[in-house]
């Protein structure tokens, strides 16, 4: 309990807020109290002040779930995705990022989310879109059906790789196949997830990949959607 | 006064709404909590401030009348 405290203490002073307040609300309802100076102020309190409070603080709590994998996952089509990037033995491409202290277990966020000024509002509407879907087509759909309908909105954009790995460091630019394909990979002509180059996130989520010609450079001759 | 018991309820309903959004952070009791749950405690809210505006302003024209009523 002290632990979840410390660790939420957004969550911690919403659930004191609330209990302050439902205990005042209650104490109106039960004793009825003459409406006083006193019993108003108490109930600005309970009704106002210590409510917006819950709310305010709630809102906060609320918004850092959603980027949890485990809100992610709750809804069963996205099991596979949440128990593959939890597994630290999968060697996938998102189980491998889930396992970088930088985006831990807020990794599904840390990919899918945009960058730009507005980019948590957009990423936000996005997600309401997904509970829309799911509630109306995918709720009672079974796991395996699922996996085969469910399909990025979007292609995924280099931009969101980008974010992190900048395209610009000595490192990076130190792999060949990275040298040769820079102005593709930075205008997103050629996909960071293209199969012969990181492949996709959720490989278990696509059909076999076709064999790739191969560019006499090592590069694929063909972009293939992630 | 029946009114402030009204508006008592609608806040207990919204903290519940909200406080469950916390303890099960899952899609649904989430956004239940910011749309519902924050509705129904912002009418609880203007129905106290209506219900004391009210009052504030019947006894308000009570004094400048002179009624001591």
């Amino acid at each position: 309990m002290v632990s979840w405290i410390i660790s939420n203490p957004f969550q911690a002073v919403a659930c004191a807020c609330a209990a302050v307040a439902a205990v005042l609300a209650l104490w109106f309802l039960i004793r009825r109290p003459t409406l006083d100076r006193a019993t108003k102020l108490l109930l600005l309190a309970g009704i106002g002040v210590l409510p917006l409070a819950t709310a305010t603080t709630g809102n906060v709590a609320g918004f850092e779930a959603t980027k949890a994998r485990r809100f992610c996952a709750s809804c069963h089509v996205m099991t596979p995705y949440g128990d593959d990037s939890g597994d630290p033995r999968s060697a996938t491409l998102a189980a491998r990022h889930a396992r970088n202290e930088l985006f831990g277990e807020d990794n599904c966020y840390g990919c899918h989310a945009d960058y730009g000024m507005f980019g948590t509002v957009v990423t936000k509407l996005g997600g309401m879109r997904h509970v829309y879907e799911y509630v109306l087509h995918y709720r009672t759909m079974p796991l395996e059906e699922a996996r085969r309908t469910i399909h990025i909105r979007t292609p995924f954009q280099n931009a969101t790789c980008m974010h992190c790995h900048s395209t610009a460091g000595p490192s990076w630019n130190a792999i060949p196949e990275h040298a040769s394909l820079l102005e593709r990979v930075r205008t997103g002509e050629l996909s960071c997830a293209s199969a012969g180059c990181h492949g996709p996130a959720h490989p278990f989520s696509k059909p076999a990949p076709p064999a790739v010609p191969m560019a006499p450079g090592g590069a694929p001759t063909a972009d293939v959607a992630p | 006064m029946t009114a402030l018991r009204i508006a008592a309820v609608l806040t207990l309903i919204g903290l519940g709404l909200m406080v469950w959004s916390m303890l099960v952070p899952t899609p649904l009791p989430v956004m239940l909590a910011m749309t519902v749950g924050q509705g129904i405690g912002s009418l609880a809210f203007a129905i106290y401030l209506f219900i004391v505006v009210r009052d504030v302003r019947r006894a308000w024209r009570a004094r400048r009348s002179g009624d001591p009523s």
